[in-house]
């Protein structure tokens, strides 16, 4: 409707389309108003609904539903996992302690191969007069030549005249970046004497002692005299310092393998080890896999077990009152106040590792909490009206159980429900950390952990890939069960 | 007179109760461990080098382990409860479970108390600090360090600790060891905080929440709004009118809250390489030491129990509710 100008003044008359059917009053229709219009819920449709409104809870929701089907498909893309977690390649020492790799190029080598010659300088006059200590000069032009690989390590610098030889030293460790401004102070001291060259025409040499894959080295070259009367060594400054890692060799027979086509000196393409490999050889990413599938199952039966006994023993306990609840209840005060973690690993020590006993330990204590919350549920329920009106009618105890108090009980169970579960993976690496839990070679994410934190302080993304895997499971199931309690529990629902 | 009079019976009543439980709990501690631990297979000797049969036989009857279960059961429970006598350990000769304990639990329980201050103290702060700025980016972000203490095991912040601010420092960035913190060991304050911090992550979520949700609480109740009424100035607000209600709550939960972290603790104990009980349970657990086991779990529970009693009454004072309805 526009009203114009006029219409401010008050003046004019409205130039409306009205007319006196406009004006009828609006009763309210009984019938209309009685009226169903939005369509009839149920108590979990409705949940749904609430759930998915719920963000975080439905992330969390899809990212456990991502990690359920990986370890439940993962094994048809590992075939060589089985129940029994070792595959062609376990316990070889090729392969241990890898770091994370996506397949990488392993240079083929012939087996046995030998090194190559030493180089020496034709016109280097060996014979000059020794020079003196003070008048000596690092070594020029430190270079490594070719590829280095686990047969050898090939060093070339620049001979200078007049010195009795060389010393090579070497450092050699996972993390030695740190070490290497010390280390060219004084090599001497601080380095592995690889070898003493004593030609002062000799300019490289190859390096094959102890060679690990997963290290790095570097390496310094030191002129030195030897004094003719007393016979003293006498070390010139250091060169340059090179540092290098190994390229890792697989054999010609190993390598036909995986291409029937390989050749000497080719590369193949190594397998993927997504979270590397631990100390045994054993792909880390196919254990969490296995894993994966043990700490969900426990994770599912657990509080599942928890459940059943803490149902059935609250529900008694609370349609019985009187003096037979006050005993169950004083029972489970008992049982409340006893260290449980402490009589866990008793249990454990009790039962020796496995499955059974494994589920047995974190059942036992884990049902109390269940029983008290259903206890305090069923006798609120006891005294709500239907119940009364019910009993009035005649309904038989198993009557009233199951048609009027378990329905009210399902929301309060679910909630509780997955409030247990990030505290059902907890316990279980705890119990693994500590050594109990399940037998090798079988996998559980504890498992992994201990079996990583013990080369923590050497390779530490062996532990914290499958750390942060834990992590973000615990994170989701925590937010997730936060999510539930907030979708079901009806004393929030006012709330919302 | 009545009235104070029937409050004052239903106090003792209330507290004999809850003594009368919490000594039936030690002992049927003390049964189950020890059952549970004589069913365990193994025993204290089968560990060590071979042992020749009458050796065996001899160390047994030295020990009273030739005797039927129920006879060492009666033994045992007579030693424990009137003589407060453990025994002595069987893999360390000698050693008096008396002695083992007195040396090694006020390590723990240093390492809980401080987790559990460190912990209260910066639960409290932040507590406060979220609810006063509720729905704020700090709020938000306080919530979300509950989320990640509250899921997230202590021993994985314990190893993620000690790599990142013990061995890395060290070894890749250069730093001094001696001047720096340590990675393992026991002994001097530098020695409490990596350990300490870790265990009282745990703590600071727990605190922060309740904090938060106590203090959101109060600043809807009719005696704050008064006080704001009359013009109390902020702080005095916040600390004299809101604090001291909203902490009672939290007050009462510190006992067992601190148990749980001298029993949560035993991992990070190893992983430090803390001389506290949680090495004496692993090492005592894995050789069958009996009376070490025993006494090691059954002072521990008591400790819980105790703590726990001590809680029920100061609840049981500060609430008079409880009293009725238990």
């Amino acid at each position: 409707m526009t009203l114009d100008a006029k219409q401010k003044s008050g003046t004019s008359a409205l130039t409306l389309p009205l007319n006196e059917s406009m004006f009828t009053p609006q009763r309210a229709n009984p019938e209309e108003a009685e009226k169903i219009v939005r369509p009839n819920l149920t108590y979990f449709q409705d949940a749904y609904i609430r759930f998915k409104k719920n963000k975080v809870g439905v992330v969390c929701a899809y990212f456990l539903l991502f990690i359920t089907s990986v370890g439940v498909l993962g094994p048809l893309f590992f075939p060589h996992m089985g129940d029994d977690v070792s595959y062609e390649n376990s316990l070889n020492t090729d392969f241990q302690n890898q770091a994370p790799t996506l397949g990488q190029s392993l240079l083929v080598a012939e087996e046995g191969v030998s090194s190559p010659d030493v180089l020496i300088k034709e016109d280097l006059n060996v014979d000059a007069p020794l020079k003196s200590a003070e008048a000596l000069t690092a070594p020029a032009e430190l270079t490594i030549q070719g590829k280095p690989t686990v047969d050898g390590i090939t060093l070339q610098w620049v001979p200078s005249e007049g010195v009795s030889g060389y010393e090579i030293f070497r450092i050699a460790g996972e993390h030695i970046k740190g070490d290497l401004a010390d280390f060219q102070k004084k090599p001497t001291e601080q380095g592995l004497s690889v070898t003493k060259v004593d030609s002062p025409a000799q300019y490289s040499y190859t390096d094959s002692l102890g060679l690990d894959p997963a290290q790095s080295f570097a390496y310094a070259v030191v002129a030195f005299v030897v004094n003719p009367e007393t016979n003293e060594t006498q070390y010139g400054p250091s060169s340059q310092v090179v540092m290098t890692g190994i390229t890792k060799t697989i054999s010609l027979s190993d390598a036909l393998h995986i291409d029937p086509n390989a050749q000497v000196g080719g590369t193949v393409q190594g397998r993927t080890f997504l979270f590397g490999t631990d100390n045994l050889g054993r792909d880390i990413f196919a254990r969490m896999i296995m894993g994966t599938r043990v700490n969900f199952s426990l994770a599912l039966i657990v509080p599942t077990i928890c459940l059943l006994l803490g149902l059935i023993y609250g529900a008694v306990s609370g349609l019985k009152g009187g003096k037979v609840d006050m005993l169950m209840m004083r029972i489970i005060e008992i049982l409340d106040t006893l260290p449980y973690l402490l009589l866990m690993i008793i249990l454990q020590l009790v039962m020796g590792k496995g499955m059974v006993s494994l589920i047995v330990a974190l059942c036992a204590f884990g049902w109390t909490g269940f029983a008290r919350v259903i206890r305090g549920e069923v006798l609120r329920l006891r005294e709500i009206e239907f119940v009364h009106a019910s009993r009035l009618l005649g309904a038989s105890m198993p009557r009233l159980i199951f048609k009027q108090i378990a329905p009210n009980l399902i929301g309060l169970i679910l909630v509780v429900w997955s409030s247990q579960l990030p505290g059902v993976i907890v316990s279980e690496a705890f119990l693994s950390l500590l050594g109990l839990g399940l037998e090798a070679p079988a996998a559980s994410w504890g498992m992994v952990l201990n079996e990583s934190a013990q080369q923590f302080q050497t390779h530490p993304m062996q532990f914290l890939l499958p750390a942060m895997v834990m992590a973000s499971s615990l994170l989701a199931f925590f937010l997730l069960g936060d999510a539930l309690t907030d979708t079901l529990d009806p004393k929030l629902r006012g709330r919302g | 007179m009545q009235v104070v009079g029937k409050g004052k019976m239903l106090f003792f009543k209330y507290v004999l109760k809850r003594v009368l439980l919490a000594i039936m709990a030690v002992f049927v501690l003390a049964s189950l461990t020890f059952f549970l631990t004589r069913a365990a297979p193994g025993d204290p000797f089968t560990k060590t080098k071979e042992i020749p049969e009458a050796t065996m036989a001899n160390l047994k009857a030295m020990y009273g382990l030739d005797k039927p279960i129920y006879v060492q059961y009666a033994i045992q429970m007579q030693k424990i409860f009137l003589h407060g006598d453990f025994g002595t350990s069987f893999r360390t000769v000698g050693r008096d479970v008396n002695t083992i304990i007195k040396e090694q639990f006020p390590v723990s329980a240093q390492l809980g108390l401080f987790a559990v201050m460190m912990g209260t103290f910066l639960g409290l702060c932040l507590g406060v600090i979220a609810s006063l700025y509720r729905n704020s980016a700090i709020d938000r972000f306080a919530m979300l360090l509950c989320v990640l203490g509250l899921a997230l095991p202590g021993f994985l912040f314990s190893y993620l600790f000690q790599y990142f601010f013990a061995v890395l420092p060290v070894t890749d960035f250069g730093f001094s060891a001696e001047n720096w913190l340590p990675s393992v060991g026991w002994g001097s304050w530098k020695h409490f905080i990596l350990p300490g911090f870790s265990l009282s992550l745990g703590v600071t979520a727990t605190i922060t929440r309740m904090t938060r949700s106590q203090m959101v609480d109060v600043q809807f109740s009719d005696y704050v709004k008064t006080a704001k009424a009359k013009g109390v100035s902020t702080w005095r607000l916040i600390i004299i009118h809101e604090l001291r209600n909203a902490v009672l709550p939290i007050l009462t939960i510190l006992g067992p809250l601190l148990v749980g972290t001298m029993m949560g603790a035993l991992i990070t104990e190893n992983i430090f390489g803390i001389p506290g009980l949680g090495r004496v349970i692993l090492n005592s657990v894995v050789n069958s030491d009996y009376n070490v086991i025993m006494g090691v779990t059954i002072f521990e529970g008591s400790f819980l129990v105790l703590i726990i009693l001590v809680t029920d009454i100061l609840y049981g004072i500060i609430d008079p509710r409880i009293r009725v309805s238990h």
